[in-house]
Parts: C-alpha cells; sequence; structure tokens
C-alpha cells in the first residue's frame, strides 16, 4: 500500500529531492487525477465572471446599449455608489437585515437548549425535527409569497388576527418604514431553524459529566446554562452566527417575492439594489461595482469563517 | 419528585408543540388556503369543502408540466456533474496527502460562499457571449458553481468515516486500489452519496435569481414560472398557492429522508 507522505515540517518537497522535475507529478497523479478536473471546472466558470465583473465595473456599460463604443472610466462606478443616496439608503436597510440574524441566533440558542432538555423524555421528537426543518428547505421565493399571503392587507391570516385583536390598521408590507421589520420577522422565520439544528447537534454532543456534577450542586437551570452550556457551546454558536452571516448576501429571492424592495424603496438591501441596477436600469457597470464591493466583504468575512470551520473540522478528525 | 418531572414533560410538549407551530404556520395555512373555494380564500374562514379546482388550473395556465421538466432536467443534471467531478475529489482530498490541501479545500469552500447576486451579471454576460443563455445547460453549470463545493465537502465528511484499514485490508486480499475503491468504500458511503444529491437537489430547485436571469420562457423553472401569477395589477392569489405548494412538495418529502444529515448540509460537513 503506498501512499504519498508529504510530512508537515520536512526539510526539502519530494519534487526537489526527487531527480526528475517531472516527479512532482509522477508522485502525486493518483491526487491530481482525482482532483484537478474539480479544480479545473470551478477556476473556468469562477475567475471568468469574477474578473470579468471586476473588468465591467471600471467601465460605462449598459445592457441595452451592446453597441455603444465601451470606455473605461476609472472608479466613478464607485465614487457614484458612495455619493448615491438610494446606496446609502440599501446599506442602511443591510444593516437593519442584518441586526436580525442577533435574534435568530437567541431564539435559535433558546430553541436548541430547550430541545436538548427534553430530547430524551419526548416521544416523537423526529417528527418535531422533520417540521422545524422545514423553513430551511422550502423555496426561498415561495417562503416570500406565503408570508406575503400570512401579511396581505384586509385578507391575511395575520391581518385578521390583528383585526381580531384590535390592531387592524398595521400596513405590514404597505408602509415603507414598517416593510424592514416585515422582512426581519420573515428572516427570524426562516433562519431561526438554521442556527438552531447546527447549536443543536453542537449540545448533543456535548459531555455529559459536568451536568450531572452541576445536578448534584443542585445548580439552578440558568446557572446550569450560564456556566456551562454556554461556554462549552460557544464556538459552535459562533459557528451557527457566522454561517449565518456570510449567507445573508443570498437574501434576495425571499425578499423580491414579498415587496420587490418596496414600497418606496422601503425594503431595498443590497442584494435587491444591485439586481434593479443590472436588469430593470441595465447599469451594468454600476452593479458590477457593488458585486465587487460585496464580494471583498464576503472574502474578508469568509477568511475568517475558514479558520473557524478548519478549527472544527480539525476538532472532529 | 416524580410528579414535578412529569408536570415539567407536559410543559416541555406544550413549548416544543407551540414553536413548532408557529414555525409551520404560514406553510400550513397557505396549504390549507390553497383548497378554498374562490370567495373564502380571503377570509380567515376554516370551514369549507376543499376544491381541488385552484390546482386544475393554475396547473393548465402557466403549462405547469413542462416547468416541471425543467427543474427536473436542471436540478438532476446539477446533481449528475456535482457526483462525477467532486466524488474522486472528495476521496482525493481525504486519501492522499499533498501540498496546498488545506488552502485548495478552503478554496472550494469559498466558492461556496460567494453570493450569486455578485455572479449573475458576469454569469448572463458569460452565457450571452457563448450563445447559452436560455438554456438549460447555462443554469446547470451556474448552479453547479454554488453546489459542487458542497458536494466536496460533505462528500469529504462521508469519506473519512471510511476507515482506511478497510481498503487496505482488501488490498491485502489481491484487490488493486480501484477495485477496493468500488467493492469497500462506494458501498460503504451509498447514504453519503444519496444525502448529497438530495442537498445538491434541493438548492438546485430552490434557486431562483440564477434561473430568473438566466432561462427563457421556454426554459423557466418552477419557482421562476409561479412569478407569472404576480404582476402589477395584483397577485392571482387562487392559482399561486396551490403552484407554490406544488413547487414545494417535492421538498417537504425529500427533507424527511434526510432528517439524519441536515446538519452535517447546512454546515458543509463540518458538524456531524
Amino acid at each position: 500500500m503506498k501512499m504519498i507522505k508529504i510530512k508537515a515540517g520536512e526539510l526539502a518537497p519530494p519534487s526537489i529531492k526527487s531527480k526528475t522535475a517531472n516527479s512532482f507529478i509522477r508522485n502525486n497523479w493518483r491526487p491530481i487525477a482525482l482532483i484537478s478536473p474539480t479544480i479545473i471546472y470551478l477556476m473556468l466558470i469562477t475567475l471568468f465572471p469574477i474578473i470579468n465583473t471586476v473588468d465591467l465595473s471600471f467601465q460605462n456599460v449598459y445592457l441595452t446599449q451592446q453597441f455603444k463604443p465601451i470606455e473605461y472610466i476609472g472608479l466613478k462606478n464607485y465614487s457614484e455608489f458612495l455619493s448615491s443616496r438610494e446606496a446609502h439608503d440599501a446599506m442602511i436597510k443591510t444593516l437593519i437585515y442584518l441586526s436580525g440574524i442577533i435574534i435568530q441566533v437567541i431564539l435559535g440558542v433558546a430553541l436548541a437548549v430547550l430541545m436538548n432538555h427534553y430530547t430524551s423524555h419526548i416521544k416523537g421528537i423526529g417528527v418535531y425535527r422533520v417540521l422545524l426543518s422545514l423553513p430551511i428547505f422550502v423555496t426561498p421565493f415561495v417562503s416570500g409569497i406565503l408570508w406575503r399571503y400570512m401579511f396581505g392587507y384586509e385578507f391575511g391570516l395575520i391581518y385578521h388576527i390583528g383585526s381580531f385583536l384590535g390592531l387592524e390598521n398595521i400596513l405590514w408590507l404597505q408602509s415603507s418604514s414598517l416593510v424592514m421589520l416585515t422582512v426581519v420577522i420573515v428572516d427570524i422565520w426562516q433562519w431561526t431553524p438554521f442556527i438552531f439544528f447546527i447549536v443543536y447537534a453542537g449540545l448533543q454532543g456535548l459531555p455529559k459529566e459536568p451536568y450531572e456534577a452541576a445536578y448534584v450542586d443542585g445548580a439552578s437551570h440558568w446557572k446550569t446554562f450560564r456556566y456551562l452550556t454556554l461556554p462549552m457551546a460557544l464556538p459552535i454558536i459562533t459557528l451557527a452566527a457566522m454561517l449565518r452571516f456570510i449567507l445573508s448576501f443570498q437574501a434576495f429571492d425571499t425578499i423580491w417575492a414579498m415587496t420587490q424592495g418596496g414600497p418606496a424603496n422601503g425594503s431595498q438591501i443590497l442584494p435587491v439594489y444591485l439586481f434593479k441596477a443590472a436588469f430593470s436600469t441595465f447599469n451594468t457597470s454600476y452593479a458590477s461595482a457593488i458585486a465587487v464591493l460585496i464580494l471583498v466583504f464576503i472574502i474578508i468575512i469568509g477568511q475568517s469563517i475558514g479558520k473557524l470551520l478548519s478549527k472544527e473540522v480539525n476538532r472532529q478528525g | 419528585m416524580e410528579n414535578v418531572k412529569k408536570r415539567s414533560v407536559i410543559t416541555g410538549y406544550i413549548l416544543i408543540t407551540t414553536v413548532t407551530f408557529l414555525f409551520l404556520g404560514p406553510i400550513l395555512w397557505a396549504l390549507i388556503s390553497s383548497f378554498k373555494p374562490k370567495d373564502l380564500l380571503y377570509t380567515p374562514s376554516l370551514i369549507f369543502t376543499p376544491t381541488i379546482a385552484n390546482y386544475q388550473e393554475a396547473i393548465s395556465s402557466i403549462n405547469f408540466f413542462s416547468h416541471l421538466t425543467n427543474s427536473l432536467i436542471i436540478s438532476v443534471s446539477t446533481v449528475l456533474i456535482c457526483l462525477i467531478l467532486g466524488l474522486p475529489a472528495a476521496y482525493g482530498f481525504v486519501r492522499f496527502k499533498f501540498k496546498m490541501k488545506n488552502s485548495l479545500l478552503f478554496w472550494i469552500l469559498s466558492i461556496q460562499m460567494l453570493p450569486p447576486i455578485a455572479a449573475v451579471i458576469a454569469l448572463y454576460d458569460l452565457f450571452l457571449s457563448t450563445n447559452l443563455l436560455g438554456t438549460h445547460l447555462a443554469v446547470v453549470i451556474a448552479s453547479s458553481i454554488f453546489n459542487l463545493p458542497l458536494t466536496v465537502w460533505m462528500m469529504r465528511s462521508f469519506f473519512q468515516e471510511v476507515p482506511l484499514t478497510l481498503e487496505e485490508s482488501a488490498m491485502i486480499d489481491g484487490c488493486t486500489r480501484i477495485q477496493a475503491f468500488f467493492k469497500i468504500t462506494l458501498p460503504l458511503v451509498g447514504t453519503g452519496i444519496a444525502t448529497t444529491s438530495i442537498f445538491v437537489f434541493l438548492f438546485s430547485w430552490n434557486a431562483y435569481l440564477i434561473p430568473l436571469v438566466l432561462t427563457n420562457r421556454t426554459t423557466q423553472t418552477l419557482p421562476v414560472a409561479i412569478t407569472g401569477f404576480v404582476s402589477d395589477s395584483g397577485v392571482m392569489w387562487d392559482q399561486l398557492l396551490p403552484a407554490s405548494m406544488l413547487t414545494v412538495l417535492p421538498l417537504v418529502i425529500l427533507a424527511i429522508f434526510i432528517q439524519k444529515y441536515i446538519v452535517r448540509g447546512i454546515s458543509f460537513g463540518a458538524v456531524k
């Protein structure tokens, strides 16, 4: 059984030790043959879009004006974005949207602790799990539709419940100042289960002994959570929160289904703003500049997620 | 003591059932409403004779089956591409040691984190210039960008669970490395392959932005096609609700099969 061994800290890599330059490939032909198709494929289909997006962002391309001479206009799209009022507004809306993640994490952890506490006592826990996982799996666009129906003015279930309670004039989707709250509520519905499942799996993997000791010592539920569960589960909670955070720029479908960014741009977060710039006003280059800014942001956040994930992966072997 | 415990379990049941219902609410409400006669659609009434008339109308008015076929073609092809490329790669990452292994792995993961919205303009441009815009192939290629990394990472976590010694002993018994892989390892990761396929199928079935931009009227997937019920003048709820339910029905069924592996799927195999 031959294994290609490249030990960390070896003085010279095998490619230099070997007699011919090709021997690195000869020694490693198996992993190269297995992995290179994926690497080459991904490089081909991601490098082009990324380079093209960066390139477009320095030009003045309009989708509708294919035959206009293309000019490089430097950083003009970026400066336009940074000085645009609508863009500022979109950034503020994005921040409001992101703040919902805090609530999702708190609720997700609470639900995980609750479920973990009762796991062995409750029959049919599997059924609850299936049902709770549905918000994760329902087509995000359809989720938007479902909630648009729930919040519908004068016909939605929430409107009916509201008017039963005497609150009939809440314009969940029609008021540009209230609509972000609605979006955040829907997001909590969609993503709390995501946090819950990851944290719950983490809690199930925690050692049992400290809890028995705490029980013997008569520690309260809160103290057990605060001084045992929370410190032990913190890495997994952080991981779940970070994953949720990085996926937040995929938030387009649900909002598009509910409001299309409206009313009066009231729910226009950055991805929606980008989409409208690209496919409603057809300002391809301007939209590309926004895409580049989002990419830079994702790369920065992605670095720290990578570190967290590799810790988790190494810990589990 | 025993009494207190019993009471706490009942509290647990009530709490968990309530929370579950809150999360299920919107789906359940839309499901119930999709069977309502049109005149009751805008009322909270729960007393009605269920009808499938709305389903029939929805199916005939958007050419439902051709969009269903599009969704199936695109999702199944994405699964196949991801498995063909991703399975060997995942195996390679688990069983071999080589330079830059970890950086390559995390480079692959970073692609998963790419938001489709940041890539969609360039993809549109790419497929426009290669005359592929509006084809199934364009959507399949684009959606494999976001699913191949998931495949590699998930399959990696499944391959890791197969002890190397099993393969080694098969090779001592005279199998070649390739025979050992096909006879020993592959059957052991069967569940893993099925689970990964379901996740990829699910995510490409659910995609909206990419097919919205890359398809045309004849190649539209189901989620894109149901947008047709939403117009500036209003929403045709009577048909949109049944069409939405039909779009998510396969997912609900698939979600049951991957229960054990949900966490692995949403954390790229990092949390087991």
